[in-house]
Formats: structure tokens, C-alpha cells, sequence
């Protein structure tokens, strides 16, 4: 699927949170904040930005 | 017929004075031409204006006028007068028909903003979070976005299923969290990382 955070869905930081928030409540505990959140998304995408493979 | 003749003639007359122009004095050319020629131009659509006038009395009206449509040979010919306008104002100097030539065109320039239909766009607007949001306000703006902005639901279904394109968006949560639970890593992280960087962990059953 493509990249929330790049061009053509293009979603903001808090945007993608809230998504994110929404998409645990889908079976789970939601987990995630705002702005509590941020610093982990901003290391995902630096970690996407270099083109690191996950684990 | 008559409209053509109108319009060759002042037409002609015009251009040919403004020819004439280059051949005689500054003062000749603003004193005595420049005035022929807009009185000239004036006169051709005051002549043409009575003849439609005359014409289409009484004519019955088959269609609205369509704004904001124009034929291109109009728009040639718009341009074209200011073309030539400016064109004769250099030549005459006056810095009065300069000024005549920029009202014009904010006169239409105004008409077409103000009066012409427009064509829009609208992006979809940027949500902006209060920081400290509550996690329900937080879910309940995730579900527009992803329902809507987001653009998920073209390829994730809304039903327990999942297809043959995306994983069920209904049971995605715990589908999170137990693949973050299997790669040993929080389920924030896992979820960051799909969304930001889908190619770095493939759902089993899916190629990209
Ligand atoms: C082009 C089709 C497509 C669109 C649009 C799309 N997805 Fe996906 N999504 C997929 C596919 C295919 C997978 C499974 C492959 C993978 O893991 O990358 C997936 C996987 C996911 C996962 C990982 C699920 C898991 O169990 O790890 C999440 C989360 C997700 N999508 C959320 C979203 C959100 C939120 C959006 C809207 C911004 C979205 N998707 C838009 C196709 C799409």
C-alpha cells in the first residue's frame, strides 16, 4: 500500500496518528496519543526515509 | 453584410491612421488622429450595437447567453484590441490612453472574476489535533480520515474479511498487535511503521 505520510495520500503527523488511534480500536487497545505519539512516528519515518528494512 | 462592412472600415481606418502616424508629427498625431481613430472605433460599435439592436428586435430568445464561453476567435480578437491599442499608444505617447487601455482590462478583468462562473478546487483540508486530545476524539477523527481523506477504503474492506487486496480494516487492530507481539516490538511502532513504510513488513499472504 502506499505511504500515508507521502504524496497522494500526503497526511500530516497528527493526521496519522489519529488514524492510527483509530485503526487499534479495530479489535484492541488504542495505545497511541497526541503529542505523545510523535517522536516514535518521526523515527519511523527518518527510519522509512533512509529505506530501512524492518526486522 | 453590413456588419462586415462596418467592421472592415473602421477597422481599416483605424490601422490606416495609425500608419499615417508614424509619418507625421507627435503633435499631429496626438491633436488630430488619435481622436479619428477612437471616434472611429466608438462609431463602429455605437453602428454595430443600433444594427444588432434593429435586427433582433422582436427576435424570440432560443438560448441563454452562455458566460464564461467564449469562442476563440473572440478571445483573439480581445487581445487583439488591446494589442493594438497599446501598439497605437506607443506610437502617440499619450499617456491617457494608456490609462484607458489598463482600465479596460481591469474592467474585464474584474467582469471575469466577479461575474464569470469559476471553476474550484477543493483540497481536502489539513486536521489540525489539539495537543493532549482525548483518545476517543482521537479514534473519532482517525475514522473520518481514514474513511475519507485517507482514501483506506479503496483497497481495505470494512467487513471481518480480508481480501484479496488489504487486510479487513474491522479486525486491523488486533491483527496489529499480534504481528507486533510475533516481531517482539510495541504495537505503536509496528503501526507507525506500516503506515509510513509499508514495504518493510509485508502481511503474510501479501507480496507488496
Ligand atoms: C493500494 C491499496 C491500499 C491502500 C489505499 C491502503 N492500503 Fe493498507 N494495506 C494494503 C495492503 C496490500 C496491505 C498488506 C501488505 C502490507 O503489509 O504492506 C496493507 C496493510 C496495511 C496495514 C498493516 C496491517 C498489519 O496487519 O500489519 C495497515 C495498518 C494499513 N494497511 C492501514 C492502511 C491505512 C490507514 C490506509 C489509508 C491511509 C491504507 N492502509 C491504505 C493496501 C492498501
Amino acid at each position: 500500500m502506499p505511504a500515508a505520510n507521502e504524496s497522494p495520500t500526503s497526511l500530516t503527523d497528527g493526521e496519522i496518528i489519529a488514524m492510527a488511534a483509530y485503526l487499534q480500536s479495530q479489535g484492541s487497545n488504542v495505545t497511541v496519543s497526541y503529542p505523545g505519539s510523535v517522536p516514535l512516528l518521526k523515527a519511523e519515518e527518518a527510519k522509512a526515509a533512509r529505506g530501512e528494512k524492518g526486522k | 453584410m453590413i456588419r462586415g462592412l462596418i467592421i472592415t472600415v473602421s477597422t481599416g481606418g483605424v490601422l490606416f491612421l495609425g500608419v499615417l502616424g508614424y509619418t507625421v508629427s507627435a503633435a499631429v498625431r496626438v491633436r488630430v488622429l488619435s481622436p479619428i481613430q477612437f471616434s472611429l472605433f466608438f462609431a463602429a460599435i455605437l453602428a454595430l450595437f443600433l444594427l444588432d439592436f434593429f435586427m433582433y428586435r422582436g427576435a424570440r430568445i432560443i438560448g441563454e447567453p452562455r458566460w464564461g464561453q467564449m469562442p476563440e476567435r473572440s478571445q483573439y480578437a480581445l487581445i487583439g484590441i488591446t494589442v493594438t491599442f497599446t501598439w497605437l499608444t506607443m506610437k502617440t505617447g499619450v499617456l491617457k490612453l494608456a490609462l484607458i487601455v489598463i482600465v479596460l482590462n481591469l474592467a474585464f478583468l474584474y467582469i471575469g472574476i466577479e461575474y464569470l462562473p469559476q471553476s474550484e478546487s477543493r483540497p481536502p483540508k489539513t486536521i489540525v489535533l489539539k495537543p493532549g486530545i482525548s483518545q476517543a476524539d482521537l479514534v473519532s477523527i482517525g475514522e473520518k480520515i481514514v474513511f475519507d481523506k485517507g482514501q483506506c477504503m479503496v483497497c481495505h474492506s470494512e467487513t471481518p474479511s480480508t481480501t484479496e487486496r488489504a487486510p479487513a480494516m474491522a479486525t486491523i487492530g488486533a491483527e496489529i498487535a499480534r504481528e507486533a507481539k510475533e516481531r517482539g516490538i510495541t504495537p505503536e511502532q509496528h503501526l507507525f511503521e506500516s503506515l509510513v513504510s509499508p514495504v518493510a513488513y509485508i502481511v503474510k499472504g501479501f507480496k507488496t
